[in-house]
């Protein structure tokens, strides 16, 4: 059966999310893309 | 269309598939692909559990060890709303500071490790680049000795990033520069002059454009009330400029918080306390939108704890107190010790774990949020007790970010997609 998910974005994993997690507040200079 | 807080992932589905979900009729292909992007869980108490642990995780994950260090807290620019406010001055950070946060950062455990990630900031971290290069120097040399990277980024007016500073500074380990433009010039010129009163965006420019394929370029800038709806102005100069998508890391603009009494410039009196003041939410989506849809990349909406939560996470200021934010340097209570006696216990002072209540565990935003901004609490009610709660803010926009992302997705994933 063809799923009837469909997926826009998947997101972002754990391990990946920690290598660039950094303050993404209102007052920062300390965001890194 | 249904977005995952805890992993930043959006799906589409038909609504007659809800009721699927809630009879349990789902196939189970479609069961394991939800519970994959985080959209379903078939233990509820299991779910609290992991999201009770999901900072210890990031930080059990996190690779690297993470210093800022205020190499002085002087400008050769006069912002009308400068962060610093009355704690700038002619201090800088001295040679023998600088040895000891060489050796504090020595002294740290780098099991599992693989990086030192150093931010200079200031003031401007530019009027101290003999420090960038000494202690770029020796870090370099302790992390190849441990087989560990090292790499720094500046967070810098952008006036004295020339050509040759980079050229200088790229093989000490210079990654990136993070660079104000507070809207078109006449705008930009007005709240950030030289200390002489002249324009200072004209001598930015030039300097992104002499350094740009060198170091990866972000572009921050401050916004306020009135003068927001400007911005996209300079977005089109860029771009006119031959700084588009392809030359500029990312975009990211922000407004111009108020600080406390005890810091505040006398004279500046704008400025907002909450990122849930209601005309926040069209701005902050309205400019969003506006660098979106220009091709230019702007962080996405994923989890993202307080840089307090993050445990090998420091900001050193120039007299080597350290602190968990750069908001907080010169606030004596929040204060975590010294590069030379070492880091005290800051759980109670910083009120660690602040999120882990039953309002903020039942709450949907939880991921975005996780009790808020610790530095925006001690502005706006002087302690950090409590939460900085961001759900007015994220009912009002969530969805219309959400939608922003789809519809201007990279190239790659939208192919991914199809």
């Amino acid at each position: 059966m063809k799923s009837r998910i469909v997926v826009l974005n998947k997101g972002i994993e754990k391990g990946k999310l920690a290598e660039g997690v950094c303050c993404v507040s209102a007052y920062v200079f300390l965001w890194w893309a | 269309m249904l977005f995952s807080a805890k992993r930043g992932a959006t799906i589409l589905i038909p609504a007659s598939m809800l009721d699927d979900i809630r009879t349990g009729a789902l196939a189970d292909e479609e069961r394991e692909t939800l519970i994959e992007l985080g959209f379903l869980t078939s233990d509820i108490e299991a779910e609290r559990a992991e999201m009770l642990g999901f900072i210890d995780e990031l930080n059990a994950l996190h690779k690297s060890l993470d210093i800022t260090v205020v190499l002085n807290l002087d400008c050769n620019l006069a912002c009308t709303y400068c962060f610093e406010g009355k704690r700038k001055g002619r201090f800088f950070l001295s040679r023998e500071t600088a040895n000891r946060i060489v050796d504090f950062i020595k002294s740290r455990d780098f099991t599992d490790k693989t990086e030192i990630k150093a931010t200079f900031y200031g003031g401007e971290p530019l009027l101290s680049t003999e420090l960038i290069a000494y202690i770029s120097e020796e870090l370099k040399s302790f992390a190849e000795s441990k087989g560990l990277d090292y790499r720094f980024s500046l967070v810098t007016n952008g006036t004295l990033l020339t050509a040759k500073m980079v050229d200088r500074l790229l093989p000490l380990g210079l990654h990136g520069a993070k660079i104000t433009l507070d809207g078109p010039r006449e705008l930009h010129d007005a709240f950030r002059p030289f200390t002489s009163g002249s324009g200072s965006f004209d001598a930015i420019i030039d300097n992104i454009k002499a350094v740009n394929g060198k170091v990866r370029i972000q572009i921050g800038g401050n916004y306020t009330r009135d003068n927001y709806q400007e911005f996209p102005c300079l977005l089109d100069y860029l771009s006119e400029e031959g700084l588009g998508p392809d030359n500029i890391a990312a975009i990211k603009f922000d407004p111009v918080m108020r600080e406390s009494e005890e810091f505040a410039l006398p004279d500046f009196n704008d400025g907002c306390c909450s990122i849930n003041e209601p005309w926040l939410f069209g701005a902050s989506v309205f400019l969003r939108n506006e660098i979106l849809r220009r091709g230019y990349r702007t962080p996405k909406i994923v989890p993202s704890p307080c840089i307090v939560e993050l445990r090998d996470s420091y900001v050193v200021n120039y007299d080597g107190a350290l602190y968990k934010c750069p908001g907080l340097i010169g606030r004596e209570h929040y204060c975590i010790g010294t590069v030379k006696d070492g880091v005290k216990e800051y759980r109670q002072s910083h009120n660690l774990d602040n999120w882990k209540n039953e309002e903020c565990l039942g709450c949907v935003h939880l991921p975005l949020c996780f009790g808020g901004c610790r530095y925006i609490k001690v502005v706006h009610d002087g302690t950090m007790s409590g939460i900085d709660c961001k759900r007015p803010f994220l009912d009002a926009v969530l969805g219309e970010l959400v939608f922003q992302d789809i519809a201007y997705g990279r190239e790659e994933e939208k192919e991914e997609r199809s």
